[in-house]
């Protein structure tokens, strides 16, 4: 444990106002407001009719705080993020993963992707492609312990064989839990697991904003793939641009919902992501080496293949809209060709989508 | 004095030759059934003595005792009950006892000396001419039953009398019944074939339907309500070949088994489509001694389990056994039997619990819904699917989406791959593609080098398992039968491979409390 003990007691001083804290989880920007505070400012400001047995926690030895069990570091000490640096940040965080592997991550560009827990197929693959090519290219991709987009995320990082870095909204978790294979596959993959939390605490409301503003503030560049256009769903971008991050947003179709809030961020001047290239742009890396990423471009297809691929490209993503008078046998072969190839991936309800 | 009768037992698919042998002898009077004879059997005393008085014979008063031989296996039912009547008449001196070396009886005696007809008949049958009796006398309803089976002579009995009367030597009674369908039961009356050509659109399930019948594979029909998953199902035994000989024989054996009348010789397959509130005894059959589930009634037939994802994970577990060995072996307390199981299973489900999933914002279902519904799904019974369709709903206007072929077309080339499939495995014992072993596949199936060439890169990129390699390796030697190559070439591959089975795109995860993004 590389932690002060005045970290070690605020930790588990959130674990002890963690109701207090759920409930001003209401408002975003006030709950990061208390965080920001030390940990006297905290009690004075949540403690209530508790402040006696909360100040008794801060009084603890550290030798008794030291018992968690999982290696921490906090903001005194060598070796916590630099990105972590602001005054709403995280005081302490708890590792899971091999040694070293968060002072690898931090030295890497860094980029979160975020979004849509319930992402359409495009959300999907764009966060999938997005992050497979910035991980072949060097960069560590953030991202939280949850479904959708950020899921998307980790996939498209491990193929690479860089897992990046996994922000939890709860303790580390135990294995056997759901979280817990998920976190295990995670490190064994090369990554590394952070949490505010000390392990096998369960998840908060709060821990969940938390969590999410971690990964704002350990990102060089943070890119919105698919959210609603919401106060709620968008705080972390705000919060994002507040810091002083490269806000980016990846456009959907301009009549989906979950497009809405990328386009707003884009209006109110988000950069553009298209596509790998832009994000690599905008982190100033060398496109060169993304291995096969790249592969959307038709040119260099055979005719029937390419005539398949531009035909998915264009919406005609289920095998009955592509048949259209052809034969089937040879359409299903030139899917499965494409498929083979990395050019397609056959998605929810067998629609194809072709591979950024 | 002595007197031996031949008659058989029903032992779940099987047949046992039992000797009926009855002992009379002066003595208080008294009637001893002994030989693991059932409580059906044991009342037989009772109806036993009212026919013989009531059809003009003398019930003997004297100990009677009746010994069913091999004393070692049960005998259940009433079949035995003209057997026991006869060899009593015969130890009493009312009959000769000549010809009843010669005949199988198999019959229920009513009070008034009637025989009625017991289950079982077209076993009974078999197994009368297996044991090299040459007279089979049973009631007139089963008549056209037992003529089934050649080199046995069937006499239909009416009564007692009747039967006394051809154990002397006698004519037997006329047949009054005639079948319902001289040759076999083709179709209920009144019933309306379904066609093919109805469908509109949906071209891939057509053909994935078209190749599921061709090699006898496993389907799944995924889909969002309306899209027409169960019309496709019913419109699957129209395209389907009638029974073989061998294979009708068999299927008219079950539903003898279960005691209905049997006008003549099945011919068509079996479409069975149970409810999903079935239960694994419904299912399976083993509720009680000689009651068969659906998936014995659905031999050399189809299974459709409509709304896959309602069935019970027990039940859908339990066909694994059946699926795997085309049997099925209950055992229970006081009794176990094997029944043939070989069918073809086709089911439809939903893609999710609102039915919209892949319709990207229509879809209503969270993460973990759609993971629990995977989770019913997946498993050991999905891995036996050999073919998976996912439909959706038409873009344009139903009316103008193409018919598919007509069902005399689409089973013409059914009957023509399934001759190719037969002709080439014939040396292997079975018929269709979809039961080659690890070891026929490696004989049979011939490969062009490109096509190889797909499959090892399909396994390679994690597209196919090692099972689904077998498995795509049996659908496309279909496909290949369909397009009348001995070679399976490219196409085909890639044809199997777009068609394989491919559970594991929702992925379960439990989600996070609290905060909105991923």
């Amino acid at each position: 444990v590389s932690a002060c003990g005045a970290c070690l007691r605020r930790s588990r001083l959130l674990v002890e106002l963690g109701g207090v804290l759920d409930c001003r989880a209401g408002d975003r920007r006030r709950l990061l407001e208390l965080l920001a505070g030390d940990s006297d400012e905290l009690v004075d400001a949540l403690g209530g009719r508790r402040k006696a047995a909360l100040r008794a926690v801060l009084a603890r030895p550290q030798q008794e705080l030291d018992r968690a069990g999982a290696p921490a570091v906090c903001r005194h000490r060598q070796g916590f993020p630099v990105a972590l640096a602001g005054p709403e940040a995280a005081h302490l965080l708890y590792l899971a993963g091999r040694p070293g592997c968060l002072d690898e991550a931090a030295a890497a560009p860094t980029v979160a992707l975020i979004g849509s827990r319930r992402p359409s197929e495009y959300g999907i693959e764009m966060a999938r492609s997005l992050a497979r090519a910035l991980a072949a290219s060097g960069s560590c991709v953030v991202s939280l312990l949850a479904d959708g987009i950020a899921r998307a995320a980790r996939e498209g990082a491990s193929r690479e064989g860089r897992a990046g870095m996994l922000v939890l909204a709860d303790g580390l978790a135990a294995s056997g839990t759901s979280h817990g294979s998920e976190m295990t596959a995670h490190t064994a993959r090369g990554g590394c697991a952070v949490s505010e939390l000390p392990p096998g605490r369960p998840g908060r409301r709060w821990g969940a904003i938390a969590a999410e503003r971690t990964v704002v503030e350990l990102a060089d560049l943070v890119i919105v793939v698919e959210v609603e256009h919401t106060p709620a769903q968008l705080f972390v971008a705000e919060h994002a641009r507040a810091s002083g991050r490269v806000l980016a947003a990846v456009p959907g179709r301009s009549t989906s919902h979950l497009a809405q809030g990328p386009l707003a961020l884009l209006r109110e001047g988000a950069k553009l992501v298209r596509g790998p290239d832009d994000a690599l742009e905008l982190l100033d890396l060398d496109p060169g080496h993304r291995g096969r990423s790249n592969g959307s471009s038709p040119a260099g297809l055979p005719p029937p293949l390419r005539r398949v691929l531009e035909r998915v490209a264009g919406g005609h993503d289920t095998p009955e809209q592509l048949l259209g008078g052809s034969d089937c046998g040879s359409v299903l072969a030139a899917l499965s060709q494409l498929e083979l190839m990395g050019r397609l991936r056959r998605g929810r309800g067998g629609r194809y989508v072709v591979c950024a | 004095m002595l007197a031996r009768a031949h008659a058989f037992t029903i032992d779940g698919f099987h047949t046992h030759h039992v000797t009926v042998e009855v002992d009379v002898r002066p003595g208080l009077p008294a009637f001893v059934i002994v030989g693991l004879a059932d409580t059906a059997v044991r009342e037989a005393r009772e109806r036993i003595g009212a026919a013989i008085r009531n059809s003009g014979y003398e019930f003997p008063a004297r100990r009677i005792t009746a010994n069913l031989a091999p004393a070692d296996v049960p005998k259940a039912g009433p079949g035995l009950d003209l057997a026991l009547a006869c060899a009593v008449l015969a130890a009493s001196g009312q009959l000769s006892g000549r010809r009843l070396g010669e005949v199988a009886l198999a019959g229920e005696l009513g009070l008034d000396g009637s025989v009625r007809p017991a289950r079982g008949t077209l076993a009974v049958a078999e197994a009368a001419r297996r044991a090299g009796l040459r007279t089979l006398a049973l009631a007139p309803e089963r008549f056209h039953e037992a003529s089934l089976v050649g080199g046995l002579d069937v006499a239909p009995v009416r009564c007692l009398r009747s039967a006394v009367r051809v154990l002397g030597g006698g004519l037997p009674d006329s047949t009054v019944v005639a079948p319902a369908s001289r040759g076999g039961r083709r179709r209920a009356a009144g019933a309306v074939r379904l066609d093919l050509g109805d469908v509109r659109g949906q071209v891939l399930a057509v053909r994935a339907l078209l190749i599921a019948a061709a090699g006898g594979h496993n389907l799944l029909l995924s889909g969002p309500p309306g899209t027409g998953k169960t019309m496709l199902a019913q419109r699957l035994p129209s395209i389907l070949p009638p029974l073989e000989r061998t294979e009708a024989i068999e299927v008219t054996r079950i539903h003898s088994l279960l005691g209905g009348e049997v006008p003549g010789l099945i011919e068509e397959r079996p479409f069975r489509a149970p409810h999903h509130t079935i239960t694994a005894a419904g299912l399976l059959g083993g509720a009680r001694a000689g009651s068969v589930g659906e998936v014995v009634l659905a031999h050399n037939g189809v299974l459709f389990l409509d709304e896959l994802s309602e069935f019970s994970r027990p039940v859908l577990e339990a066909l694994r056994q059946p699926l795997e060995d085309g049997r099925i072996a209950i055992a229970r307390a006081h009794h176990s039997a094997v029944y043939p199981a070989r069918f073809m299973l086709l089911a439809a489900t939903n893609p999710c619990p609102c039915g919209s999933a892949g319709e990207d914002e229509r879809c209503r279902c969270s993460e973990a819904d759609l993971a629990r519904h995977r989770r019913r799904l997946s498993g050991p019974l999905l891995d036996r699917i050999d073919l998976l369709v996912n439909l959706q709903r038409l873009a344009r206007d139903r009316s103008e989406a193409p018919r598919a072929m007509s069902s005399g077309r689409a089973r013409a080339l059914v009957v023509e791959a399934r001759r190719r499939q037969a002709a080439r495995l014939r040396d292997d014992g079975i018929a269709l593609n979809a039961h080659m072993d690890a070891r026929t596949l490696g004989l049979r199936v011939q490969l062009e080098l490109r096509a190889e060439r797909m499959l090892h890169s399909a396994c390679e990129v994690g597209l196919v398992s090692a099972r689904g390699e077998h498995r795509t390796l049996r659908v496309a030697r279909t496909i290949a039968d369909l397009d009348r190559s001995e070679l399976v070439r490219a196409s085909h591959m890639g044809a199997a491979l777009a068609l394989r089975p491919d559970f594991t795109q929702v992925a379960g995860a439990a989600a996070v409390h609290g905060g909105v993004l991923g």
